[in-house]
């Protein structure tokens, strides 16, 4: 009896056990441990809140509401919160755990070291660090992509990265406790961390999948500026009115100190949006509307010395006018991994109908650039998914596009991004200018971002070095591709040839009273305005008075290169005085400034000290030569100033509007846009750049293009002399024929006719 | 005077598929078509495209006054003008804007298979017309 007891026992035990795991390893891709809807319906939240403590809330409550603990009462956030949006500001966690896990030497450690998959992709925009009081546009970014800086290797904190950049960031990564890099054991002398004020910025369900007008954005930037993070997903939904800002508090405040707790925000909750049983109607929708995307992800292009160009001339990207929503193809399943629809993207083994989700993979098929042979092999033949026609996409003919075009460029080459012009306009972002904000921009605020440029395609990277390394994973044939770029600008320091960023925020205090800017590095120093005097010695006293906009070509001229010669001056006393300060404040050896291309230096000690003297005692303008305050010096890592770059995919324009529609000398022509439109590397410095054709940038010796383009040039010709040359031919042999055929008819052998003979 | 014209322009063919065959073997192999190899296999393209027809018919008029040559030396010929005439032809339809992707790459795959069959007849062709001016 007793024996069977046990029996009964240990059976119990292991169905428990395997009960468990069944249970755990099923909650992983969140199909059986939540209950799920299973319609296509619409399901309707009305649901409860719970803050942060896991409390329910009640229109008496004062905490704000946890995404965490309320959406995740009935979806696998766990899962959810690693997704491709809310790794943002994660990656360089997951790389140092792969890196412990790499190097564990027991299975103890391997148990804390996860062993995530880091795979950054293709590069995409970084989040830019601008400053334009202090002329900075620094790219930085957790995923290794090209040129971009890791923000820990510029001392840039995690608070400082969701406190700039996180109201265009979803939550989660490093603005969630758990998903932080494990800081060492603080010392009991070490100041609290600012977090614990703060609070979590947590992954926020509904500022993606709230109805378009439930959300508010725009509160949920303001109360991120006031550092009232945890408060942001509360405010946002217009839940209640948040009272208090964390940023008013100074740094290294207790967060237990009593008095300090009756200062942290407080929620007022409004009662009208609590039905009778408690629970709040949540307004959302599955599939994500365009608007959520929007918000992060628009462009405005403007043109230099017009400004912003007006909303009514762009057109909707061709798919939006189709019909379809930017979540049709940029999808994802419960682990958020949205398909960026790049070729090449990796997809689970389980979603490998995902694969087509790219231009190439809806419109031609994923054996398009599979040879016969391949192609036979590949799937396409067994699978209907892996077909073209994806969503009644059209199949594109390209009649009389020779396919070495598609090994030579990507599909959004000649079919994306704004309309191209003989030189490169600038663009405005989303995540660099605020784009949505209510502000009034003029198209000049920093950072200066260019496009569309024709340039190659950049590798992808699944590498764990930061910037100037040149481990950036496999390579793969480089193709053309349209993109955007921006030159960085910032003050960094000089270590063993290399230049290095020095972090902003230290920056701008040790430059305050040397660089004297009050709102823009650049109208205040390298674009300085002109006094009347100047304007007067420039055009005189007639024109001097008139509006910049009624200047004839001439007198713009005038006025830009005397503008430009004030700014130089400018620029050379300050940013000198600037790099001096820094050496000092910082204790730095040798402190630059990085703008458009060109790393400035001050000028050797005795030069400059020589200039100044020549300066005070001389009348002679030439002998005190201002640009001997600074010197542009060459750095070992040229990555870490030259342009950055990342490649667009919208706005698709319509097939007409398509690089090559009108035949081949649209391209092959000595002014073709993909090869001849030039961008010129701007920046806060007030040296532009060389302005550099597409097909320098594409390694292009311009000889060479020249001598195709004559070829092309006389295709027409070409064409028709291969018409006459087919017809020759082509008469001959019925020639040919004919005697053949006359002469077997005369009873000839054709031993005498060569006709014969071929008969 | 017409005999070396003759020559002439039999010698530019067989000049121009040497080169022709020569800068397109890599692309046999999966090789990229592209900057001074295709360049050169273009402008080759143009030497065959006027010295084939030329030849065709300073040969083939010349045939028809002249003693006649081998029966083998006429068959290569034959084979030399129609594999050119299938080779230029598949280039031509490839050049004509309403020739779609799939079309092409066939069009491309059938140029590569006839051009080199074209190859073939010429040094056929070569190796004939020498034995018979030997003989």
């Amino acid at each position: 009896m007793e024996t069977c007891k046990n029996i009964l026992g240990i059976v119990g035990l292991v169905g428990a056990l395997l009960a468990c795991t069944h249970a755990s390893s099923s909650a992983a891709d969140g199909s059986r441990r939540f209950a799920h809807s299973d319609s296509d319906k619409r399901y309707l939240h009305h649901i409860d809140l719970y803050d942060l403590n896991n409390r329910k809330i009640t229109p008496d409550s004062d905490q704000p509401y946890s995404p965490k603990n309320t959406c995740g009462r009935c979806h696998d956030f766990e899962t959810i919160s690693h997704g491709w949006h809310f790794n943002a500001f994660r990656s360089h966690t997951l790389r140092a755990n792969a890196e412990d896990s790499a190097t564990a030497k027991s299975d103890d450690d391997l148990e804390h070291a996860h062993n995530e998959t880091v795979f950054d992709g293709r590069p995409g925009e970084p989040w830019i660090w601008t400053d334009e009081r202090t002329g900075t546009q620094l790219p930085l970014s957790y995923r290794v992509w090209p040129g971009r800086f890791n923000p820990e290797s510029v001392g840039i904190s995690e608070l400082e990265m969701v406190r700039q950049f996180g109201g265009r960031l979803p939550g989660g990564g490093a603005g969630s406790r758990d998903e932080r890099p494990q800081a060492a054991e603080p010392s009991d002398d070490a100041a609290p961390s600012r977090w614990e004020l703060t609070g979590d910025l947590e992954v926020d369900c509904m500022i993606c999948h709230a109805v378009s007008g439930a959300y508010d954005f725009e509160l949920r930037r303001d109360t991120i500026g006031s550092e009232n993070f945890a408060w942001a997903p509360t405010a946002a939904l217009r839940l209640g009115e948040i009272e208090g800002a964390i940023a008013r508090l100074k740094e290294g405040t207790d967060p237990d100190d009593p008095k300090i707790q009756s200062k942290l925000p407080k929620v007022k909750y409004d009662a009208t949006r609590f039905g009778p049983d408690g629970t709040v109607f949540m307004d959302l929708v599955r599939h994500v509307e365009n608007n959520a995307c929007y918000q992060c992800h628009s462009q405005r292009t403007v043109t230099d010395g017009v400004g912003i160009d007006e909303h009514f001339v762009h057109d909707t990207d061709v798919h939006l006018r189709a019909g379809m929503k930017c979540t049709d193809c940029h999808r994802n399943g419960i682990d958020h991994q949205i398909v960026r629809g790049f070729e090449g993207e990796p997809h689970s083994e389980s979603f490998a109908s995902m694969t087509t989700l790219n231009c190439v993979g809806c419109h031609l098929g994923t054996d398009f650039y599979l040879d016969e042979e391949e192609a036979e092999r590949s799937v396409t033949q067994r699978e209907i998914t892996n077909r073209p026609g994806r969503m009644g996409a059209p199949m594109p003919m390209h009649e009389g596009l020779p396919p070495l075009h598609f090994e030579k460029l990507t599909c959004t080459a000649c079919h994306s991004g704004p309309v191209p012009t003989t030189a490169a306009k600038g663009l405005m972002t989303s995540l660099s200018h605020g784009l949505g904000d209510k502000a009034h921009r003029t198209g000049s605020e920093l950072p200066s971002i260019r496009g569309p440029l024709f340039i190659p395609d950049q590798p992808m990277s699944n590498a764990h070095s930061d910037v100037g390394d040149s481990d950036l994973g496999e390579t793969h044939a480089s193709r053309v591709t349209v993109a955007r770029g921006m030159w960085p600008a910032y003050w960094g320091e000089i270590r063993d040839g290399k230049v290095i960023p020095l972090s902003p925020e230290k920056v701008y205090a040790a430059t305050r009273r040397t660089l004297r800017v009050r709102r823009g590095f650049i109208e205040e120093i390298s674009k300085p305005k002109l006094s009347s005097k100047q304007l007067v010695e420039a055009l005189g006293d007639d024109r001097a008075k008139i509006d910049a906009s009624e200047y004839t070509p001439e007198e713009t001229a005038k006025v830009d290169a005397m503008q430009f010669e004030a700014g130089s001056a400018l620029f050379n006393e300050r940013v000198s005085a600037s790099l001096e300060a820094i050496e000092k404040e910082l204790g730095i050896e040798q402190a630059v400034y990085v703008s458009t291309g060109a790393v400035y230096a001050r000028a050797e000690p005795k030069a400059a000290e020589e200039n100044a003297e020549d300066a005070a005692t001389t009348d002679d303008e030439d002998a005190a030569d201002p640009a001997n305050l600074l010197r542009e010096i060459s750095v070992d890592n040229p990555d870490a100033v030259s342009m950055v770059s990342w490649p667009m995919a919208h706005n698709v324009r319509p097939a007409g509007w398509s690089l090559g529609a009108t035949g081949c000398l649209e391209c092959h022509a000595n002014d073709g846009l993909i090869f001849a439109s030039t961008v010129t590397p701007q920046g806060p410095a007030p040296k532009a750049g060389e302005a550099a054709s597409m097909a320098s940038l594409q390694g292009l010796a311009e000889g060479d293009r020249q001598v195709w383009n004559q070829m092309f040039g006389g295709r027409k010709l070409y064409k028709a002399l291969v018409a006459v040359s087919l017809a020759v031919l082509a008469l001959l042999m019925l020639a040919g024929f004919a005697t053949a055929v006359g002469r077997s008819g005369n009873g000839s052998s054709g031993s005498e006719s060569p006709s014969g003979r071929a008969a | 005077m017409f005999i070396l014209v003759r020559r002439i322009c039999l010698a530019v063919v067989l000049v121009a598929i040497v080169v022709l065959v020569g800068t397109s073997l890599p692309t046999w192999w999966g090789g990229h078509f592209g900057g001074y190899r295709l360049l050169a296999h273009m402008t080759a393209s143009g030497m065959v495209v006027v010295g084939l027809p030329l030849y065709a018919v300073l040969r083939w008029t010349d045939w028809l006054s002249a003693p006649l040559p081998s029966r083998a030396s006429t068959w290569t010929f034959w084979a030399l003008v129609f594999t050119g005439f299938l080779t230029i032809a598949s280039m031509f339809a490839c050049m004509l804007p309403s020739t779609t992707t799939p079309w092409m790459v066939t069009l491309i795959d059938f140029h590569g298979w006839i051009g080199a069959t074209m190859a073939v007849a010429a040094i056929a062709h070569l190796i004939t017309c020498r034995r018979v001016a030997a003989a």
